[in-house]
């Protein structure tokens, strides 16, 4: 009797958490975005002042729940020193989201680099990648044909997974729900990652 | 007083108190990056190796900090854990240079980082690649890969060089300290 009620508690308690990682580089804006999705998606949050955030150096978190699923964001630095670490997190991610400065032309060529990298990792195999074009708010910017023209050649790269590129502005806002929603959609359906299950207290 | 506590706290005269623990080994430079985060005023000019422990005080534009700042010498550091359980975030400080005893210290951190009081919390925590003035310091990314600090996915974490003499990169590391209680408070 008691495993039976324990077992429905469970059932109707439990969360699948999943995490997901936030990469690109270095000022493409991880952090504001990550800060936005908190306010968006966390009522009692207020959150930073998004006008505050300074580079990240190690990791900064935020857990959000979406219906059943907790998503629990690992949003790591993006200089070039830093990338390194960033492999240390690929065997437990359930998505990436790859974020890149549509203003910066200039260095859209490293941030195809990193992306090549962050694709063809093993580790990553089949994981569910959103592509986030943000600055989108910034007049001069790039837009998605731009973008993905000069990420066409990674195209073969990205192998069989869920993919989307997006435009967004994390300052904004806009295009943060629609891209936190495919996430949400793809790694719930995506059955080679099992989510981590924990029980609500 | 609690009820004039109460009344200045609705004023916003009174700043919110936050508890801070500060860890490392010993000879990293904890009690001098203290000291230089307090008032000019209210420094100390010589700093010698603290015995148990000493409370500190000192005020950001928002809150209001009391530091622990612990003992680092080996026969003190089983007093730390007392106070994990008050701890509202840390301050681990490393000493740069000292590349021989930097195993030691990740000994520290993951004793720290496992122990029940602090395990399942998520208390950020702030880390000082300390002494960056000298000439053998090695790299505040390269003090994050020899203490693995990439092993912590359930804390945020920020690392910070510095250099506590002069004072750089101190209270970059302080705001970023601020903005995490803040948020995590909320």
């Amino acid at each position: 009797m008691y495993t039976l009620l324990s077992g429905l508690y469970k059932y109707m308690f439990r969360r699948d958490e999943y995490c997901i990682l936030i990469l690109g580089l270095d000022n493409a804006g991880k952090t504001t975005f990550l800060e936005q999705t908190k306010t968006r998606f966390n009522r009692t949050y207020k959150g930073m002042s998004l006008s505050k955030i300074t580079t990240t150096v190690g990791l900064n978190i935020g857990t959000i729940d979406v219906g059943k699923a907790r998503l629990m964001f690992w949003d790591l630095g993006g200089q070039d020193e830093l990338q390194s670490l960033w492999d240390k997190y690929y065997a437990e991610s359930h998505g990436v989201i790859y974020v890149i400065d549509s203003t910066d032309e200039e260095r859209l060529s490293d941030s195809k680099r990193a992306f090549e990298k962050v694709v063809t990792s093993e580790a990553l195999e089949g994981v569910p990648i959103l592509v986030l074009a943000n600055k989108q708010d910034v007049e001069t910017c790039l837009s998605i044909p731009d973008i993905k023209t000069a990420f066409s050649d990674c195209i073969n790269k990205i192998g069989r997974r869920d993919c989307l590129t997006q435009a967004c502005s994390a300052l904004t806002g806009n295009g943060v729900n629609e891209g936190i929603e495919w996430m949400v959609k793809c790694v719930v359906r995506n059955i080679h990652r099992p989510p981590r299950q924990k029980d609500i207290t | 007083m609690g009820l004039f506590d109460k009344l200045a706290g609705w004023l916003g005269l009174k700043k919110k108190e936050v508890h801070v623990l500060c860890l490392g080994l010993d000879n990293s430079g904890k009690t001098t990056i203290i000291n230089k985060l307090k008032p000019s005023n209210a420094q100390t000019q010589d700093i010698v190796p603290t015995i148990g422990f000493s409370i500190e005080k000192f005020k950001t534009s928002s809150l209001s900090f009391t530091v622990f700042d612990m003992s680092g010498q080996g026969r003190y550091r089983n007093l730390w854990e007392h106070y994990y359980k008050e701890g509202q975030a840390i301050i681990f400080v490393i000493d740069s240079s000292d590349k021989l005893r930097m195993v030691v210290a990740k000994e520290e951190l993951d004793t720290l980082l496992t122990h029940p009081d602090i395990k399942h919390r998520r208390i950020p925590i702030l880390f000082f690649a300390n002494k960056m003035d000298l000439r053998d310091a090695v790299s505040s990314v390269k003090v994050s890969q020899l203490l693995s600090l990439e092993n912590i996915k359930d804390k945020p974490w920020h690392i910070c060089a510095s250099d506590a003499l002069k004072g750089e990169g101190l209270q970059e590391g302080v705001d970023w300290l601020q903005d995490q209680i803040q948020a995590m408070k909320t």
